[in-house]
């Protein structure tokens, strides 16, 4: 299976140039416990271009998060590969890790540091510049509205505060891919409305984001194209418009038929 | 922030790590004040416990007055020869005249009656009953015996006890020179040699007892010490890893743009950071007490300032705790780098604290073993190294050997963390056996680093509890003790954890066909037995320890009683086999895991080659077995075989079976100098070597996918049409 062969328009603000995400055919086998094969994913393709929101949708045990895990590298895929920012996830693992930034529902914010001192260490960790860090971090903290809290341990802040130290960590080094696996699973509607606001900033900064997610009423207006798993493969994939049927409202019936076929 | 170059990784995860450490107040006060707590609740238990023990010692050896109450017919005599002896000149040449009370006072008793009245006011110290005809017995070459009947409780009992024994050995004596002089008999016909002690010099402890003192202190306080410091390792390493699991962090740390290594290395550092500063703690903690207790200390021991360390020993036992501060690091973060919260990192790291106690007890004790190979241990080659030069010991080459031999150990330790957290399974699964304690884990292609040293250690726990219970005869002894110690736990832990099988063990055959690896497996076999012999000859002398010379002498039985096939299967066919199943099958393929780097190669035949050499149990051969645990390693990886290595190892034990058999003595006996066999060994090592290197290099790759069964729904994925 190669890349999407469908023509998108090139809208201002919308998907633009070669693909910043290229998946190959990729594929991850477990052993279980009783001894068969798990086929988490199983032979997936697609790609995000620049400038582009993907939503990758599907229900729980769907393999979006091994699919996710696999693109930054935390897995070694069992076969097939794929490209971030046209680095090969094979073969320049720490190459992809300065083009990506990734957040799950799970990734939690070292309680004992501020929101500051987390996204120093982790822009020490991306080997920056003390000074273009601290400039950049200053940009976040404006950008995401932290700065009433830039100072008070995370610990003590609110679940979509956090997740937006989450989201800062992932953007400190500036990179052209964004990741984000369930970000507004442990956030309420208002704070989930506000990070995927945020989302779409930095989408038409000319960011290509993947973002998985099953509250699919939340993203079906924010994404350009979706991607549908289940069972490890892909069974749809296209823009709203192209997976709505004529008697279908929301993508969640197109989500519903697709998984059931 | 001030402009400066941007940070190596490690660096900025050892400082973000501090960071949090420092914040954590309850963390910090446990673990840097517990020591400043702890030092001077010991020092103020000792020196109140040696106040005490020296008040008695002096109460015990304090003269008292006593009052003694004779009664019985024979009394009065008795009593007279007692104060013409207390009150006669020349009392201090009798014997036990230097035990006597300060002052004796006799009195005489009309009856028992009176007597216990006496004695239960206090009037009398002691009651001593005078048998009827004890006067007489004295007069002439008789004897008597007195029963003491009571004592005061006024006085200590065993002092006065004590005191009336000399009394009476002084008036046994007295009369003794009496008869002697009546009979004319010298008294050197009954006391032919005397030993004469000089009386003990001034009041102060000697050096010899100081030093004691001085050991045993130092000892104690290196126990406290190396435990209290190890403690502070425990709650940086737990975090480093369970932590951040627990708290979803780890997976931000593992997406950052380092490797593995980077992450392992600045973890350490983070840990170690705190360890030392803990370290510091104690020894200021140490410093502190010692300064204000030893001024609490009686005046009678103030002389051991004069035996205290010099600064040049305080320095070195200072660089090995700190040296070993940081294999105790490295050993909390290689436990805790696969466990999942921090409960379970702390229930895990109960067992660092029994292992350190243990490792730490065997450098302060004597052990059977060469300090050499004690200073190369984790933690009890450093409390050896400190112990001795505190007690004012040489410590020569023992101090370069342990620091080497813990770098070591650490970069062991750290390659172990490394490659639990490069494993998926370990950093990503779920939690373990939800149904049950006898579920199984998931099967795996590899075994986990754990289970790959698991039967080893099982094994070696069996062999220690199996080995009362083998016959004498070697031929049925040696087998069951393979199959206690290798097969049944290899079994066990094979059937346990599901692997496959046949890439774990390296069933398979050596690449290249084997036609140069295996004649090359027999070359090195012989080589390695030949500078094996040599080198073991050259590091113990002719004087191996007594469990070799035991062994030497069954196995010469052996070799007289039984068939020679017989004794090559026993010796040879059968430890290698399965040697080489548990070590190069088994947990060479554990250590080195899915697709090793040349680093981690390296370090899993380094850990497999000293297991191989501890299980043998026999510390002179260490060296040699742990080489040839090395070379077996590489040969292992190099075929990607268990073949070339079954074959060197059993070629190696059959040799000296053969030259038994052949020349019906021992190499040993042979007339060939050493230096002509060590040449030989090289030479055959050396072309063995050369032709397994020439068999070809297996090339390591991952597993080849189980195959893919058919499914219905193939071609996934298709675009819905458009509408």
């Amino acid at each position: 299976m190669v890349s999407d062969p469908e023509p998108r328009a090139a809208t201002l603000g919308g998907p633009q140039g070669p693909p910043a995400i290229a998946v190959s055919d990729l594929v991850k086998h477990y052993q279980a416990r009783d001894g068969s094969v798990v086929r988490a994913v199983d032979g997936v393709s697609f790609d995000v271009c620049r400038a582009e929101t993907v939503g990758l949708l599907g229900a729980n045990g769907a393999g979006k998060t091994t699919l996710l895990r696999m693109l930054v590298t935390l897995l070694k895929p069992t076969s097939g590969t794929a490209e971030i920012d046209g680095i090969d996830i094979r073969e320049d693992p720490l190459g992809v890790r300065r083009r990506i930034g990734y957040v799950s529902a799970t990734t939690g914010v070292p309680d004992r540091l501020t929101p500051r001192e987390t996204l120093t260490s982790y822009g020490r960790l991306h080997g920056l510049d003390p000074a273009v860090l601290a400039a950049s971090i200053e940009r976040l903290i404006e950008v995401l509205g932290m700065t009433s809290y830039a100072d008070r341990p995370c610990g003590r802040l609110s679940s979509g505060q956090r997740q937006r130290v989450s989201l800062g960590r992932a953007l400190v080094h500036e990179p052209p891919v964004l990741v984000f696996d369930e970000p507004t699973a442990a956030v309420d509607l208002l704070g989930s409305r506000e990070l995927l606001d945020l989302l779409a900033d930095l989408r038409n900064e000319g960011r290509a984001i993947l973002l998985s997610t099953h509250r699919l009423h939340e993203i079906e207006r924010r994404c350009d194209r979706f991607v549908i798993m289940h069972a490890g493969r892909v069974v749809a994939r296209g823009t709203r418009e192209e997976l709505l049927e004529p008697s279908e409202e929301s993508i969640e019936d197109a989500f519903y038929r697709a998984v059931a076929s | 922030m001030t402009p400066s170059a941007p940070l190596p990784p490690a660096s900025a995860i050892a400082r973000r790590d501090l960071l949090e450490f420092v914040r954590d107040r309850r963390a910090v006060f446990i673990t840097f004040l517990l020591p400043l707590i702890a030092y001077p609740i010991v020092a103020l238990a000792t020196v109140l416990g040696l106040r005490t023990a020296l008040e008695k010692i002096d109460g015990a050896s304090q003269p008292i007055e006593l009052n003694l109450l004779l009664s019985g017919p024979d009394a009065p005599a008795v009593a007279a020869r007692l104060v013409d002896l207390r009150d006669a000149p020349d009392r201090s040449t009798l014997k036990a005249a230097d035990a006597w009370p300060s002052s004796l006072t006799v009195s005489i008793a009309a009856g028992a009656d009176e007597a216990i009245e006496e004695v239960a006011t206090g009037d009398a110290d002691a009651w001593v009953e005078v048998p009827p005809g004890t006067a007489r017995a004295l007069q002439t070459l008789g004897g008597a015996t007195l029963p003491l009947r009571a004592t005061s409780t006024a006085v200590d009992m065993e002092t006065a006890i004590g005191h009336l024994e000399a009394v009476f050995e002084s008036l046994a004596d007295a009369i003794r020179r009496e008869r002697m002089a009546r009979l004319q008999v010298p008294m050197s016909v009954f006391e032919p040699v005397t030993l004469a002690v000089a009386p003990k010099t001034g009041g102060g402890t000697s050096v010899a007892q100081a030093t004691e003192v001085v050991s045993t202190i130092a000892s104690s306080l290196l126990m406290i010490l190396t435990l209290l410091t190890v403690t502070g390792a425990f709650h940086p390493a737990a975090d480093a890893f369970a932590g951040e699991k627990e708290r979803g962090t780890i997976e931000t740390l593992l997406v950052a743009p380092c490797g593995i290594h980077q992450v392992v290395r600045g973890k350490f550092f983070a840990v170690y950071g705190v360890t030392l500063a803990t370290l510091v703690a104690n020894l200021v903690a140490i410093s502190g007490t010692a300064a204000v207790g030893l001024r609490a200390l009686p005046d009678n021991l103030q002389g051991l300032f004069a035996v205290a360390p010099s600064p040049a020993a305080v320095l070195t036992a200072v660089a090995t705790q700190a040296v070993l501060a940081a294999v105790a690091a490295a050993a909390c973060l290689a436990i805790t780098s696969s466990l999942r919260s921090l409960k379970e990192a702390h229930h895990a790291l109960t067992t660092v604290m029994l292992a350190v106690s243990v490792l730490a007890a065997a450098g302060l004790v004597p052990m059977p073993l060469p300090p050499e190979a004690i200073a190369a241990m984790p933690v009890a080659g450093q409390v050896l190294v400190a112990r001795l030069a505190l007690t004012g010991e040489p410590v020569g080459i023992l101090l370069p050997l342990t620091l080497i031999a813990a770098i070591g150990w650490c970069w062991l330790l750290l390659k172990a963390t490394a490659a639990a957290l490069a494993d998926e399974d370990v950093i990503f699964r779920g939690p373990d056996a939800a149904g049950g304690l006898l579920q199984r884990p998931s099967p795996r292609h590899l075994p986990t680093p754990a289970q790959g040293v698991l039967p080893a250690i099982v094994g070696l726990a069996g062999v220690w509890y199996v080995q009362s219970l083998l016959p004498d005869n070697l031929a049925v002894a040696l087998p069951l003790q393979q199959l206690f110690s290798m097969v049944l736990p290899l079994a066990a832990v094979s059937l346990w954890q599901r692997v496959d099988l046949t890439r774990t063990l390296r069933l398979v055959r050596p690449a290249g066909g084997g036609w140069l690896s295996l004649p090359g497996a027999v070359l090195l076999g012989v080589g390695l037995f030949l500078v094996g012999a040599m080198t073991i000859r050259w590091l113990v002398g002719d004087t191996p320890s007594a469990a070799a010379d035991e062994l030497a002498g069954k196995l010469t039985s052996l070799l007289s009683e039984t068939p020679a096939w017989i004794v090559v299967l026993v010796l040879a066919v059968i430890p290698a086999v399965c040697e080489e199943l548990v070590f190069r099958g088994w947990m060479l393929s554990a250590l080195a895991g899915e697709q090793p780097s040349r680093g981690r190669q390296l370090a899993a035949v380094v850990a497999q080659a000293a297991l191989f050499g501890v299980v043998h149990l026999l510390p002179e051969r260490l060296p040699t077995t742990f080489a040839m645990g090395l070379v077996l390693g590489w040969m292992a990886l190099h075929t990607g075989s268990l073949l070339p290595g079954i074959v060197c190892h059993a070629v190696h034990n059959a040799v000296p079976v053969g030259v038994s058999l052949l020349t019906e003595t021992s190499l040993d006996s042979l007339e060939i100098t050493p230096l002509a066999l060590t040449a030989a060994g090289l030479l055959a090592a050396g072309v063995g070597a050369g032709l397994t290197l020439l068999g070809g290099r297996k090339h390591i790759t991952t597993t080849p996918l189980p195959p893919r069964p058919q499914t219905d729904a193939e071609g996934g994925g298709q675009a819905v049409q458009k509408k």
